[in-house]
């Protein structure tokens, strides 16, 4: 099998039009993906309908029937090779609960694939106001995805056809609300593609003599080349954040007869090993690791992406819960706060907001209601800058620096140090009125001393 | 594929879409003239309407209305006077006060791409009428996780699979080992965007609390 492939996530995003799942079943089909059998016979299907010359498409029809209908489980029908990558693919829906999903959840995209149509009213639907494409990439900078590459969709159907005027156009206008966001536009790749005839997409095409390929200026150096597959094999790989400190925040705590209790969730930085003691947060316990296991099978160093079940010592199952932070006792253990302060974007909310306002936060597996205590600072979205001190208000389309204080023990970190514990959703009202990045976190110094755990099981 | 490449560095086209250009220019004043006219219309007698109901019960409403109209009064100016000699200035003014919307950004586009936008939109507008609306679906991938090994994965699936709603449907599912002999369930279910939401479907499972210990989701997809 030869020497694994580091593992990407890139969510796909843009506008209900712009081709996005055609663009990527496209990446699908051609890299990998779907599995050999299957495939063979789709296309025998095919080509007993006489569909042979858009093959792919009618693979991708049926593929979608089938998803529809639930009955494929594994997800490698969104996953694809290049050169050096492995990528898992994340559709982005346009349902209400997926940004509190994207934030908490446990597939965190490394890059953003902003897919947009050049087709005639297409481009300009979807970075509308009403469009998705704006809101998405704003998202997708608030949430850490720091690289974005842009597909020029849909080039087959300009007028005329393959325009490099609107091919331009097109660029112009993504590249200025991106540079509003925030993103640094140098550095992010805008390549013409026809997802449908494949131009582009994994080999340059001859349709487009005007484009000279494209070329990005990052710190890391430049990098260049003509087609889609190329810019995703050129990302930077994401970093896999092991020389931190640990931090592994619980999903679920099992009591198990014979072995006693093992909590499971997933690492997000730094090494677990067995031997290590560990200090859990809020719960302020201290444990040591008698062994760990993934997918029923011993492991002796557990690192981050992994999805580990963890046995520990003299620990009841009731000391411990979802939402608690694991992280090693002698290396900057993990601590409950009293209060933070964050960077908020508010999304959807129908009122105004005060300080006092309490929603639930989301915030890696925790689920805390904190509330806003105070109001800092409104911020201007597009730069950052500041717009107003104290304001009396947030209403939806702010971003504002507020204060936070949870209502009971909550571990949450810095972006900046330990970003999936430094992300969250406000939640109200069943919708996501409010997403957000932790600037600075107090620690909590009042409670007393963390305590060995007394109670056995 | 040489070919192409004559044909594409050929100039005999590259005329063509000036003449597009200017065809498309002549429709668009007309329409502009014309449409401005009927929104006139049809604005006036909605503002009748509100300064009748203007008070009341209904007043909060009746406001936001009259926000929404004024705006759109403000764009019908616009649009009229775009064709004749602009003035930029106040142009300018009227799309700041089209951002206090929730729209997360401005626009600062300037008056010709704006108006060759309205167009294309409309375009868009009228070519998406016709095609059919779709639902919009999202397949979901749950992970069903039990309280220690003894839990009966059988019965625990079941339950599951007895919560029901309108634009819900469950898929095939699997037992994935975690550690310890402790298996989860991972299912699949297909919802429609607007009917069922995530935090629904958790409150639900978890409601079987003898059975369920946690959910999360593990992957959350477009179709």
């Amino acid at each position: 099998m030869g020497k694994e492939k580091t593992h990407v996530n890139v969510v796909i995003i843009g506008h209900v039009d712009s081709g996005k799942s055609t663009t990527t079943g496209h990446l699908v089909y051609k890299c990998g993906g779907i599995d050999q059998r299957r495939l063979e016979k789709f296309e025998k299907a095919a080509a007993q309908m006489g569909k042979t010359s858009f093959k792919f498409a009618w693979v991708l029809d049926k593929l979608k029937a089938e998803r529809e209908r639930g009955i494929t489980i594994d997800i490698s029908l969104l996953k694809f090779n290049t050169q050096k990558y492995t990528m898992t693919i994340i559709d982005a829906p346009g349902h209400r609960d997926f940004i509190k999903n994207m934030i908490t959840g446990t597939s965190q995209a490394d890059v953003a694939l902003l897919v947009v149509s050049a087709a005639k009213g297409e481009f300009e639907a979807g970075v509308s106001r009403s469009g998705q494409t704006r809101e998405h990439a704003l998202l997708a900078y608030t949430l850490g995805v720091k690289q974005i590459i842009v597909c020029v969709n849909k080039m087959d159907l300009t007028e005329p056809p393959y325009s490099q005027k609107r091919f331009e156009e097109v660029v112009r206008g993504v590249s200025g609300f991106l540079r509003k966001i925030g993103y640094d536009t140098t550095a992010v790749p805008f390549v013409p593609v026809s997802g449908w005839t494949g131009e582009n997409m994994i080999t340059a095409t001859q349709k487009m003599p005007w484009f000279q390929g494209w070329k990005v200026r990052r710190r890391e150096g430049t990098a260049c080349g003509r087609t889609l597959l190329e810019v995703l094999d050129s990302i930077h790989p994401p970093i896999r954040t092991i020389n931190k400190p640990l931090r592994l925040p619980l999903q679920d705590v099992y009591k198990i007869g014979g072995v006693g209790t093992v909590p499971v969730g997933k690492i997000e930085t730094g090494v677990l090993k067995p031997g290590m003691t560990l200090m859990f947060s809020p719960a302020k316990l201290t444990a040591e690791v008698k062994s760990i296991e993934m997918h029923h099978q011993g492991l002796q160093t557990a690192l981050p992406g992994h999805n580990v079940g963890f046995n520990i010592k003299n620990v009841a199952v009731k000391n411990l819960r979802r939402g608690d932070v694991a992280g090693n006792a002698q290396q900057d253990p993990p601590s409950d706060v009293s209060s933070f302060e964050a960077q908020v974007i508010i999304l959807n909310h129908p009122g105004k907001i005060k300080s006092g306002y309490s929603p639930v936060l989301d915030c890696h597996t925790a689920h805390v209601t904190c509330r806003f205590a105070e109001l800092k600072e409104k911020l201007d979205r597009r730069t950052g800058k500041k717009l107003e001190d104290n304001p009396q208000v947030l209403m939806s389309g702010d971003a504002a620096t507020v204060k936070l204080v949870p209502i009971k023990p909550m571990c949450v970190e810095s972006f900046f140090t330990y970003p999936p514990l430094g992300r969250f959703a406000a939640r109200d009202l069943k919708q996501t009125v409010a997403v957000g990045v932790i600037k600075t976190v107090v620690k909590d110094q009042t409670s007393k001393p963390p305590q060995k755990a007394q109670v056995c099981k | 594929m040489s070919t192409v490449n004559f044909l594409a560095q050929e100039k005999i086209w590259f005329d063509k879409p000036r003449y597009d250009e200017a065809e498309r220019r002549f429709y668009e004043r007309m329409n502009v003239c014309f449409h401005g006219f009927l929104f006139r219309r049809v604005l006036h007698s909605c503002c009748v309407l509100l300064t009748l109901y203007g008070s009341g019960p209904v007043s909060l409403v009746v406001d936001d209305l009259r926000a929404a109209l004024s705006k759109l009064e403000c764009r019908v100016t616009v649009l009229e006077k775009s064709p004749a000699a602009a003035n930029p200035a106040s142009l300018k003014e009227e799309d700041d006060e089209d951002d206090d919307d929730i729209d997360l950004f401005g626009s600062d586009d300037d008056e010709e791409a704006e108006k060759l936008k309205e167009q294309r939109l409309k375009e868009y507008a009228e070519k998406k009428a016709k095609k059919p609306t779709l639902i919009a679906k999202s397949s979901i991938l749950l992970d069903v996780k039990p309280w220690d090994d003894e839990t009966d994965m059988a019965k625990l699936e079941e339950c599951v699979r007895s919560v029901q709603a309108d634009g819900l449907l469950w898929g095939t599912s699997k037992l994935v080992p975690v550690g310890y002999g402790i298996k989860k369930l991972q299912i699949a279910c297909v919802v429609e965007d607007d009917k069922v939401g995530t935090d629904m479907l958790e409150e639900e499972i978890t409601k079987f609390e003898d059975y369920v210990q946690s959910v999360d989701v593990a992957a959350f997809n477009k179709i």
